[in-house]
């Protein structure tokens, strides 16, 4: 009984590591609810094989893929529904430009500039280099640029300030 | 109105704002333990793995429930009222609409596990026909594939179609090589059909699938990454009794080794028992403006357009959420005196929803259903002042 304990809390405290990264890259990855049932399947699936997943080096690296395989009976479905009526004050076009993205570009942008995340911990979770996280941010957010027809767009981690309207500079 | 975010960080925040509950620990053991036909199971947690199928997951089912609502509402049936609201003169009383009164309401919270045993039971299946001859190698024709993942690297699954003049079924997990110009040719193993199909008769004309797996993480590499791994582009698939089907054009590598499934087809989806719920309109009656940190104390009209009552019983859950975080909640309607709506008619009923004094000035926006799969859902909207 008292190793069954043990393996609860420990799982407890794995949880309240890895969860919030799970949950917003699978957010990123597939919309709140998709996204929310990926992360659960995922550590539902990190409890039964937990005497394997404790010892991994790269937990969340792993459970992001296993969220993802078993997400895959809804693989060919469109994904990343638009908020719905809540966020009419967020630029119009940025769900859907953000739902244009590749995946992982989503992903590292979301995680990234939406949540904070370190760019070593968002490697970790794609199972990439940092160098690569970098390379997804630097083309989904020119994509983004480009889909929402701005300039110039503040990024605190590129040391621009402000955001650009190309149209309303035009216009002025 | 809200200030607007200024930066790609600060849009971002706000579209994220709206977040769902974190998963916590004991629901994902909860989900773990769970086999799907026993979908209001709520006893201890056990580790192993759990029998699953396509169905509802049992730990999912509230977060898909108010999806479904949700998605299907918006859609169908959302119905704007934004008069101005008059509380009821006088006491609580139970008398009906149609008398002019109000159906007070009943602080009847419900829980998630409540909720969850009021999903509705898919309806007995017909089983499958699994009584067809084996396919011949030669009926079965290569249609295609898609990638598992982006860049194929979770794999591919493949399609087979039934090019003959009857029924078939093939119950043998295939052979499957990978070829590479000058690499060792790869074997893989066998993987057991997924939850969500099963061997059944391939009718003619009709698909079926196999998944080839070559994930590019593993237990034994979990980081994963597959730089500098020899790729394989095809892949030969033995089928007994004839020459082996080869799809080119690959792009596929196996750090983590190579394993596919039997020829499998989708399950077909469950179907529920008809909800008489889903003939109840909703309306809401709002006030135009409420204080935050107050409650908001509004009226939902339910009518019944159709020629038939609809009996409240057992009695129903509704559903109420708003733009405001935190404030999702379901309660048990009060059917203390109103235990039917009559054909062509209509209750009022009495709500409230305590706002939290953190919210937001500006307009918010409410919705209201009845808890079940494709109930109608109402909208409104007032300000927060």
């Amino acid at each position: 009984l008292a190793h069954s304990e043990d393996r609860e809390e420990d799982f407890e405290a794995f949880v309240t590591k890895v969860e919030p990264g799970l949950r917003h890259a699978f957010r990123a990855s597939y919309g709140v609810d998709r996204g929310r049932d990926a992360t659960a399947e995922a550590l539902a699936y990190a409890w039964e094989h937990w005497s394997r997943v404790c010892q991994l080096a790269n937990p969340s690296g792993y459970l992001y893929r296993v969220g993802r395989s078993k997400t895959r009976v809804r693989r060919f479905q469109p994904f990343f529904e638009r908020p719905v009526d809540r966020d009419i004050w967020v630029e119009p076009g940025l769900p859907e430009a953000l739902a244009s993205l590749p995946m992982r570009q989503r992903v590292a942008v979301f995680l990234v500039h939406g949540y904070d995340t370190p760019v070593k911990e968002v490697a970790a979770i794609l199972g990439v280099r940092e160098a690569t996280v970098h390379t997804h941010l630097r083309r989904g957010l020119a994509t983004l640029r480009k889909s929402l027809n701005v300039e110039r767009t503040h990024l605190r981690n590129e040391g621009i300030t402000e955001l650009e309207d190309q149209k309303g500079q035009e216009n002025a | 109105m809200p200030e607007l975010p200024e930066t790609l960080s600060d849009q971002l925040r706000a579209l994220l704002s709206y977040d769902t509950d974190p998963i916590t620990a004991a629901e994902a053991r909860s989900l773990a333990a769970r086999s799907s036909d026993d979908a209001t199971h709520l006893g201890p947690s056990r580790p192993g793995r759990p029998q699953r199928h396509a169905g509802i997951r049992p730990a999912l089912a509230w977060t898909l429930g108010i999806l479904v609502l949700i998605a299907l509402g918006i859609g169908v049936s959302v119905s704007f009222n934004r008069t101005s609201h008059a509380k009821p003169a006088g006491g609580p009383t139970t008398t009906s609409a149609a008398n002019g009164g109000v159906v007070p309401w009943v602080d009847r919270s419900v829980s998630s596990s409540l909720l969850t045993s009021l999903l509705p039971k898919p309806l007995p299946s017909t089983p499958p026909q699994t009584n067809a001859p084996a396919c011949l190698s030669q009926s079965l024709s290569l249609v295609g594939f898609n990638a598992l993942g982006l860049m194929q690297d979770d794999g591919i699954v493949i399609g087979f179609r039934n090019d003959g003049r009857a029924a078939c079924i093939e119950r043998a997990t295939p052979r499957v090589e990978a070829m590479a110009p000058g690499q060792v040719t790869v074997v893989a193993t066998t993987d057991p059909v997924p939850s969500y199909g099963e061997i059944v008769n391939i009718p003619p004309g009709g698909s079926v699938m196999m998944q080839v797996h070559a994930p590019v993480a593993c237990n034994a590499d979990p980081g994963g990454g597959n730089q500098g791994l020899p790729v394989y582009s095809t892949l030969a698939i033995y089928i007994p009794g004839g020459a082996p089907k080869v799809q080119d054009g690959l792009h596929l590598t196996f750090q983590c080794g190579m394993s596919n499934t039997p020829f499998w087809s989708g399950k077909p989806p469950p179907v529920y028992p008809a909800n008489p719920l889903v003939d109840l309109v909703p309306q809401l009656q709002l006030p135009t403006t409420v204080k935050a940190g107050s409650t908001l104390d509004y009226r939902v009209v339910l009518s019944n357009p159709e020629n038939r009552p609809v009996e409240l019983s057992p009695c129903p859950v509704y559903l109420e959420y708003s733009s405001i975080p935190r404030t999702k909640l379901t309660y048990r309607l009060n059917c203390g005196t109103v235990h039917a709506i009559p054909a062509h008619g209509r209750e009022v009923y009495q709500m409230e929803m305590a706002l939290p004094a953190s919210a937001s000035p500006g307009q918010t926006e409410v919705w209201w259903t009845l808890f079940g799969v494709s109930t109608p859902i109402a909208k409104g909207q007032f300000q927060v002042g």
